[in-house]
């Protein structure tokens, strides 16, 4: 009984220390990119991207690298599933509705959709391309860097930063016209009367200050640490408890990984700022697959169990063509009832992984 | 009586405010204070840079809807009333009644906003300022126009 305590009470103080050290991180790359004369818009849209997304990318990196290798890509696919369904579920439930951009929808809504094909084709590839007789129970096959299922992995990675590319010029188009009108015409206006620490103060390109550098080393050290504590916490609960490490990784882990994208979603629905909810959300979905799967498939063994193909990445597809359709049926949004509707999808596919076809 | 008007608006429900505004307004002299309030309250858990991002797209929609505010009460044809349009940062409640309270506001004119469900799950900004407000209080019964 106390070892579960230990592992549960080591299991949250680092998944905190993962979510806050991640934070620190994205903040003080950025001050460097800003004194290293990297634009800010790139790094805005950097920050976006991955933001909310380190969690899930370091710990899938531990559990890979740790030979828990059946966690990783459960992590990114829980993640996943948790995000859509769960998060955007709670989100329309809790504040009535989630309105989508039509362009922002079609464009990450797509693409979120190709993700999960493409880790399907990956996955494929690495079935029919790794001899059985060195695989162990469950695992199907192995994601590696082995050729052919290199190139699956490398479209992949290629595939991310066209996605990458796509964000930056829209970005650069929104700029361009009405944002930067916008802003330009806040800071400058004589007749809006502003709170003095709503006014921008101009970022100039200063020198890298040491104290930056120093956060950066220590936040990834923290940032490592703290995934490898949280993948032993978790492997290790998995085996006091008796369940497959698999579980663990599609539903602790990923949940608790995805806190970010929770309350960053809730929140910015919360204060009216859908455009931020929709971004946050099918934003993670593509990067916790493209990125985490496909760049450490270079580097090392993913293995693939059987329900991962053929149960957690179709069902993961659907439910994000399924969210996407409900959009598009209710006028771009999502209210209340569709909320609930993506909450209990959740809990059947939650109950039927667990207690059908997940060993317990 | 109720020359110094203090208007929050988060931006829905503009038109019912406005609509309300200038029926009770009718022809008196009357200043108009338009406040928006950036929200800047943010969970633990939320990374820096995206608190950041959204303060400042807060920032956005309150220049957005101050403007949309002062084109509604058509300043032309109503030259009874003066406007002045304030941009705050901070927890709405507490800074609309602060605001009332530092400035000598006579009358807030605010939306009912939410739902009996919305309020229970989001709480309502209406409900606190209602209870802590230095001077009285005009609530227009909104419904949803979104």
């Amino acid at each position: 009984m106390l070892d579960i305590v230990i592992d549960v009470v080591v299991l949250i103080v680092s998944l905190i220390i993962v979510i806050k050290s991640a934070d620190v991180f994205i903040e003080n790359i950025s001050l460097i990119g800003v004194a290293l004369g990297v634009s800010q818009m790139l790094l805005g849209v950097t920050a976006a991207a991955i933001g909310t997304s380190l969690p899930e990318f370091g710990s899938a990196l531990l559990a890979i690298l740790n030979h828990s290798s059946n966690m990783g890509v459960g992590i990114v696919v829980g993640s996943n599933i948790w995000n859509v369904a769960g998060i955007f579920g709670i989100t329309a439930a809790v504040t009535g509705f989630v309105k989508a951009d039509k362009k922002s929808l079609n464009r990450d809504g797509v693409v979120a959709v190709i993700t999960g094909l493409l880790l399907m084709f990956v996955m494929i590839l690495s079935v029919k391309f790794t001899n059985p007789s060195t695989l162990s129970n469950n695992v199907i096959g192995v994601i590696s860097c082995s050729i052919p299922i290199i190139f699956g992995s490398l479209i992949m990675v290629l595939f991310y930063l066209y996605y990458f590319k796509i964000l930056l010029k829209d970005q650069k188009e929104d700029l361009n016209s009405f944002k930067k009108e916008a802003a330009e015409r806040i800071d400058e206006r004589q007749d809006i009367i502003l709170d003095s620490s709503l006014i921008n103060s101009n970022l100039e390109k200063e020198k890298i200050k040491s104290k930056n550098i120093i956060l950066v080393i220590v936040s990834v050290l923290a940032l490592a640490v703290a995934c490898d504590l949280l993948i032993n916490s978790a492997t290790e609960l998995s085996h006091i408890i008796g369940i497959p490490e698999t579980i663990m990784a599609l539903f602790t882990l990923s949940i608790g990984t995805s806190i970010p994208e929770l309350v960053v979603t809730l929140s910015s629905a919360m204060k009216g700022l859908h455009d931020l909810s929709l971004g946050t959300i099918l934003g993670s979905v593509t990067f916790n697959i493209l990125i985490p799967i496909g760049l450490l498939s270079f580097f090392s063994h993913i293995n693939v169990e059987t329900l991962s193909l053929y149960f957690d990445t179709p069902v993961m597809i659907l439910i994000t063509a399924l969210t996407i359709l409900i959009f598009k049926w209710n006028n771009m949004r999502l209210n209340r009832i569709s909320g609930l509707f993506l909450i209990g999808v959740y809990v059947v596919y939650a109950y039927i992984r667990i207690f059908f076809l997940g060993g317990l | 009586m109720y020359n110094k008007i203090l208007v929050p608006t988060m931006g829905k429900y503009i038109y019912q405010l406005m609509d309300h505004t200038l029926k009770f307004v009718d022809d008196r002299d009357v200043e108009i204070i338009a406040l928006y309030v950036v929200d800047d309250s943010v969970p633990f858990l939320i990374p820096n840079s995206v608190k950041e991002e959204m303060i400042e797209e807060l920032k956005l929609k309150g220049g957005y809807f101050l403007d949309k505010f002062e084109e509604l009460l058509d300043l032309k044809n109503n030259p009874n009333i003066s406007l002045e349009k304030v941009l705050k940062k901070g927890s709405p409640d507490e800074v609309i009644v602060n605001f009332a309270r530092e400035n000598e506001v006579q009358m807030i004119i605010l939306g009912t906003g939410k739902s009996i469900v919305d309020k229970h799950l989001l709480g309502s900004v209406s409900e606190k300022v209602v209870h802590r407000a230095p001077c009285d209080i005009f609530l227009v019964r909104t419904v949803n126009d979104d």
